[in-house]
């Protein structure tokens, strides 16, 4: 495992680069894109995992923080969408490069997913996207995180009247990233189809509203897991709070390996 | 600015990133901060607040380092059978001799938030290259200044008087002499008696270090006499200052008292005249 700054140096990202540890017939790459926020925060324990076991079956792997994110150049204060999505290409760059492969995949998490669909849409080297509970709406994901703000302000651990509208649990949302957030809506027709995909979600009712996603690839696999809202990281950080058994079903899916 | 990520420690698992500042200015004014993990979070801090400070500080020509512990973060776990508190302070030896030899820079300011603060403390007692500590929300031990304030405002609540005849309420127990007031005003176990914490903030006194201790509203510090309360004999000193922030909480999840704390940080560092090389003798006992 390797920690690295890639892309341009006055925007230079960081990632945490897993070479293969075994050979493949078909090398492959994979790169993980986070949750925003908090989110961010309770999932990086899981990705790191997902990351190591992919890495032990062969996979390379390079998870990163966004700008204005994690380690990654940047405040958070001059962050938007789109540069969020060239940063997805840099980091596909940078593994394609890094590994040899000349293809990569994809493996999203909520506003991950979203993001990755977004990206290889616009791209032919992209060969599988995992997309693990994907926001549907930037809409309902901004309300989530100022709904969950303002539920922890209620609590009344803090001065709430010196929070603002532009942020959610010590990250900032600007009115630039609210409205361009807003405006992401994945159920929204487009011509162009990703290879395969994987959906995950962690129950029924967000699985069937999932359904509008059923098209978004020419092969496209649905799955339901049992497990917590790991990127809520309600309990401890120290451990993944996906099953060991749920993260070998994904590698399983990506290698075709058997889990 | 500009920020490198760096692999160290004897089997080169420790993940971190360090952060110089871009100008010659100032190099040498100032000893090298490390800033520890906060709990489990790993290294960027509770709400991206270590990288936030770290970068603010650099723009003073400090040059810092955010690294995760061993089993935090990216940062694999060790493997050599040390207890806890050993595995951390060989790996911050480890990040401070990786400092000091990229650097040149052999002494440090250590910071951190909870456990942070408690694996900061525990290292400047043992290492003299520590000649300085951020400690935020460390050792808030309960007082009975504590409790009557906090129970003022619960004075007409008809529960807390349930509780307090009932004897489930803590201020009982300390009435009638049942818990000892050294060992059951502590937080957690993870923090010593307040008799043994306030020796040990003597002896880096003494040493000294300087300390700046800042303590958010929520939890179980209430008030800026509570320090005085649990410390008298350190409270007033000039190597310590305090810095109560009232209306932040734990983790500092409002982002003008992440910038009140950084602030803070700023003015302190910016006020000290700190030693330009570390204490001789830096072999830990």
């Amino acid at each position: 495992m390797l920690p690295i700054y890639f892309g341009d140096t006055d925007r230079a990202l960081f990632g945490i680069y897993h070479p293969a540890r075994q050979a493949r017939v078909k090398p492959m790459s994979v790169v993980l894109c986070h949750p925003l926020g908090n989110e961010y925060v309770g999932a990086y324990r899981t990705m790191r995992v997902l990351a190591d076991q992919l890495a032990d079956a062969g996979v390379a792997v390079l998870r990163f923080d966004y700008y204005g994110t994690g380690d990654s150049a940047g405040f958070g204060w001059d962050v938007d969408v789109g540069q969020w999505l060239d940063d997805i290409r840099s980091a596909i760059e940078e593994i394609k490069g890094t590994a040899a492969t000349d293809r990569a995949s994809l493996i999203g998490v909520r506003l991950g997913a979203t993001l990755a669909a977004i990206c290889a849409r616009s791209r032919n080297d992209i060969d599988q996207v995992v997309l693990w509970e994907p926001i549907l709406h930037g809409r309902e994901h901004v309300a989530q995180h100022q709904h969950r703000h303002r539920e922890w302000l209620r609590l009344g651990r803090c001065r709430a009247a010196d929070s603002t509208d532009n942020e959610a649990l010590g990250f900032p949302f600007t009115d630039r990233l609210i409205e361009e957030l807003s405006s992401l809506d994945l159920t929204a027709g487009d011509d162009e189809r990703l290879n395969e995909v994987l959906l995950l979600y962690h129950n029924r009712k967000r699985q069937n509203r999932g359904q509008t996603l059923a098209a978004i690839g020419h092969r496209v696999e649905q799955q339901c897991i049992d497990s917590p809202d790991f990127w809520l990281g309600r309990t401890a950080f120290d451990q993944p709070l996906v099953s060991k058994s749920n993260i070998e079903s994904i590698v399983a899916w990506l290698t075709g390996d058997a889990a | 600015m500009i920020e490198y990520a760096v692999l160290f420690g004897d089997e080169k698992s420790l993940v971190g990133v360090v952060t110089s500042p871009a100008e010659a200015e100032n190099k040498g004014r100032y000893p090298n901060v490390i800033l520890l993990n906060a709990g489990l979070l790993h290294r960027i801090g509770p709400n991206r607040m270590y990288v936030k400070l770290i970068r603010r500080l650099s723009g003073k020509g400090v040059t810092g380092l955010r690294f995760d512990l061993s089993g935090i973060g990216d940062s694999l776990a060790a493997t050599d059978g040390l207890s806890e508190p050993e595995s951390r302070l060989r790996d911050i030896r480890a990040a401070m001799d990786m400092m000091a030899s990229r650097t040149g820079v052999d002494r440090f300011i250590l910071g951190g938030l909870c456990d942070g603060a408690v694996s900061t403390f525990a290292t400047a007692m043992t290492d003299p290259r520590v000649v300085g500590m951020i400690l935020i929300d460390a050792f808030p031990y309960r007082t009975p200044g504590y409790y009557l304030r906090h129970y003022r405002n619960r004075f007409f609540r008809a529960q807390s008087w349930l509780n307090l005849l009932t004897g489930r309420h803590p201020l009982t127990r300390w009435l009638r002499g049942s818990s000892s007031d050294d060992e059951d005003n502590r937080p957690t176990d993870m923090f010593p008696p307040t008799s043994e914490a306030e020796k040990m903030y003597r002896e880096l006194i003494d040493r000294g270090v300087e300390s700046l201790v800042i303590y958010p509203g929520d939890g179980t510090f209430n008030d800026e006499r509570q320090f005085a309360e649990m410390f008298p004999s350190v409270a007033r000193h000039p190597r310590v200052q305090l810095e109560f922030q009232r209306d932040a909480n734990h983790t500092y999840v409002v982002l003008k008292h992440q910038e009140d704390l950084i602030e803070c940080v700023e003015r302190w560092l910016s006020e000290i005249e700190w030693p330009t090389t570390a204490p001789p003798d830096h072999s830990a006992p």
